[in-house]
């Protein structure tokens, strides 16, 4: 029976034409007109290395050692790609430089370091994302130092030299993980986000795939449903079988639109292939459970549940960047909850994270979080779905 | 008699407030086909959706087939077929893969089903549609298909619901012949519609409810007889004069007189020479009259008089 209805679901959401075309060609012409676009503004904005500027604290603690030290590296001319071009200042020259727009923005190292910008910006933008991730990676690097003396002392030294032992841990941290390097050769170009967006877009379509194929199990919903509803096959079987068939289309319309991305539109998703198809699994997997989720609500129409979803994928698509990345950083800077809750942006976010290479902790905090996201959506989900009669239909 | 369905005491309200079904009780015998009348919102409807367990009810039981029917009795649901007033078929599937597809929900063996869907396509005689789909189906075509959808596991208990609304009159033929002669294979079925006519034709018993209370149950010739009406004479007079219908109403054994268009339809209980009386009266008033016919009262009047209202009010 789960592969009788499975099969048949495959078919019937497969004949729906206006499904076919939000869930497969819509992307594609989105993703063409984007390319046609921002192809000429990318070709122009190579990546040069920013313009900023860092104020030292008359204070010397090991967080902003440690801070000025990952600086010291992202600015390092030497590298193969130098993401700043840093210069040491004080702090009433470097607002002076902000406000003549020589600077992008200035840093105030100190224990807990602040980014000063005046606009809203790409490179803002980044040198918001590096402070933030340096912030996480000096956190790590302390946890790291603190085990490493306590296993020294442990094994008999009274005396660790607390220093090497955290130049150590930062020099692993920071040159393996922190770097933000071009991992493609190619220029990093933030207009990626734009295209970041449009997948996570076509994740959380999903949703309106996984609802159409669970709503026809609900006697409340439809006739089918009350049909399907009075068979001798349990409802969970029905529903995971449906639900399944949904995920299987969405991940094949996403299969597309990398592929056409990636081969005729040459869109860079750099080199951890794996965890980008993982990503996209769980990703789409957020909006299925986003679906099914509105499914269950109750006193919606079908039409007003499947505007809903398309409304909040498309706003949420906004907010992470699909218009253009400042609207994420302002997000991310002034409402930064709303980013959090935001599953688009958690996807937005671990593609961008996987392509620049900021951190694999970034990345698995977007994939935890889009697994919570849909865990809970899916476990309020079952107790509408669990249900078998209605008070009315 | 084995009985196929008994409800008892069965109570349902919306919200609280409404009572849709009002302490219902009754049973459906193996083999037969139950006549389900009432106008609309008297409880026809949601009598059968809490039989079916879609929809909570308040008070009462109901078994099927001698077991207490709840949600999750998927063994007793296998038994049943279900023929919904709405169509409920997928636009995107043919009419072959439509009924496929909902005989698969009951029978797993391919073989099986391959020959049940064949045996259901030729019942509801659509072999030159296999390959259609419905939106290239006339209305009574796709009410053919939504009947074969839900009679192509051979279901032991058939609920049809209002399964010939909107159809031409060979459709609805056909209709009540294959459930006609589903009942003789052996189903028993549940019928609801708002065709009297139908219902005098092929079923065996009829409940009448409104409000959803039970008024009536029987034979139709029980219903007739329980009824109190023995003759019913319509006359189309020329002269319409009030007097005449007061004076009408004085002749022997006359229940009441109403009118329907242009006939006035007088109701008698039983006794003898009711044709003649009017007759005598009418010549002797010297009364013109265009049609004047006698016959024996239909279901309808039994609706009529234990409702109050027209079955299609």
């Amino acid at each position: 029976m789960f592969a009788h209805n499975f099969l048949y679901t495959l078919k019937i959401l497969l004949g729906r034409r206006s499904l076919v075309f939000w869930t497969m060609a819509f992307p594609l012409i989105l993703a063409t007109l984007f390319y046609l676009a921002f192809s000429n503004f990318s070709a122009s904005s190579q990546f040069e290395p920013i313009r900023i500027a860092v104020v030292r604290s008359e204070e010397k603690t090991e967080n902003s050692e440690i801070f000025e030290s990952a600086i010291a590296t992202l600015s390092d001319p030497d590298q193969e790609t130098q993401v700043f071009k840093t210069h040491y200042t004080t702090a009433a020259k470097a607002k002076q430089q902000l406000a003549d727009n020589k600077i992008a923005g200035y840093i105030i190292s100190s224990d807990q370091p602040s980014v000063h910008i005046k606009e809203n910006g790409i490179e803002q933008t980044i040198l918001k994302s590096a402070v933030d991730e340096i912030l996480v990676d000096t956190d790590i690097i302390q946890h790291a130092a603190a085990k490493q003396i306590e296993i020294e002392m442990r094994q008999g030294n009274p005396n660790p030299d607390v220093q090497s032992i955290t130049q150590e841990a930062a020099d692993a941290v920071l040159n393996e993980d922190v770097k933000i390097k071009d991992i493609s050769g190619e220029h990093l170009d933030p207009i990626m986000v734009e295209f970041y967006t449009l997948l996570a877009m076509v994740c959380m379509y999903s949703g309106t795939i996984g609802m159409e194929a669970v709503s026809k199990h609900q006697a409340n919903v439809n006739a089918q449903g009350k049909r399907t509803s009075i068979t001798g096959v349990k409802k969970s079987t029905l529903v995971f079988s449906s639900a399944l068939a949904s995920w299987l289309i969405q991940l094949a319309a996403l299969t597309v639109v990398f592929l056409f991305t990636y081969h005729v539109l040459h869109i860079d998703y750099g080199t951890h292939w794996m965890q980008v198809i993982l990503l996209t699994c769980v990703g789409s997997l957020a909006g299925l459970c986003f679906g099914i989720f509105v499914c269950t609500l109750p006193k919606i129409s079908q039409p007003n549940k499947d505007s809903l979803i398309i409304t909040l994928t498309m706003v949420g698509s906004f907010l992470s960047g699909m218009m253009g990345v400042d609207m994420k950083y302002f997000i991310d800077k002034n409402m930064p909850l709303v980013n959090k809750l935001n599953p688009v942006a958690m996807i937005t976010d671990g593609y961008y994270a996987l392509y620049t290479n900021i951190g694999a902790a970034r990345f698995y905090e977007d994939l935890f979080s889009l697994l919570i996201f849909s865990g809970i959506l899916l476990v309020i989900a079952i107790f509408g779905l669990r249900r078998q009669t209605y008070d009315s239909l | 008699m084995n009985n196929v369905i008994e409800v008892s005491h069965l109570t349902k309200s919306y919200r609280h407030t409404i009572k849709a079904v009002d302490d219902l009780s009754f049973d459906v015998h193996e083999g037969e086909i139950l006549g389900l009348l009432g106008p609309n919102g008297s409880g026809k409807s949601t009598t059968i959706n809490c039989i079916l367990s879609l929809l909570s009810y308040e008070g009462g039981e109901i078994k099927i087939f001698h077991e207490t029917m709840r949600p999750d009795s998927y063994d007793l649901k296998a038994k049943i077929g279900v023929v919904f007033q709405d169509v409920a078929v997928f636009e995107e599937l043919t009419v072959q893969e439509n009924i496929n597809y909902f005989c698969g929900l009951y029978v797993n063996d391919r073989t099986l089903r391959r020959q049940y869907v064949e045996e259901a396509i030729q019942f509801a005689e659509l072999e030159n549609y296999r390959k259609f789909y419905p939106k290239q189906l006339s209305g009574g075509l796709l009410r053919r298909l939504n009947i074969a959808c839900g009679i192509a596991h051979k279901p032991k208990l058939l609920f049809a619901d209002e399964a010939t609304a909107s159809v031409d009159p060979q459709s609805r033929s056909q209709i009540l012949n294959s459930i006609d002669q589903l009942r003789k294979q052996g189903t028993t079925v549940i019928y609801t519609t708002h065709y009297m006519e139908e219902v005098e034709q092929i079923c065996d018993r009829v409940l009448i409810i409104d409000k959803g209370k039970k008024l009536a149950a029987g034979t139709i010739d029980e219903l007739k007889e329980h009824s109190g009406i023995h003759e019913k004479i319509s006359i189309e007079l020329r002269e319409n004069d009030e007097r005449h219908v007061e004076e009408l109403r004085q002749l022997p054994d006359v229940l009441e007189i109403r009118r329907s268009g242009a006939a006035l339809i007088l109701s008698f209980q039983e006794g003898s020479n009711h044709l003649a009386d009017l007759m005598d009266y009418l010549q002797s008033n010297h009364l013109h009259y265009d049609k004047i016919y006698s016959e024996r009262p239909t279901l309808n009047d039994v609706f009529l008089e234990l409702t109050g209202k027209e079955l299609r009010d």
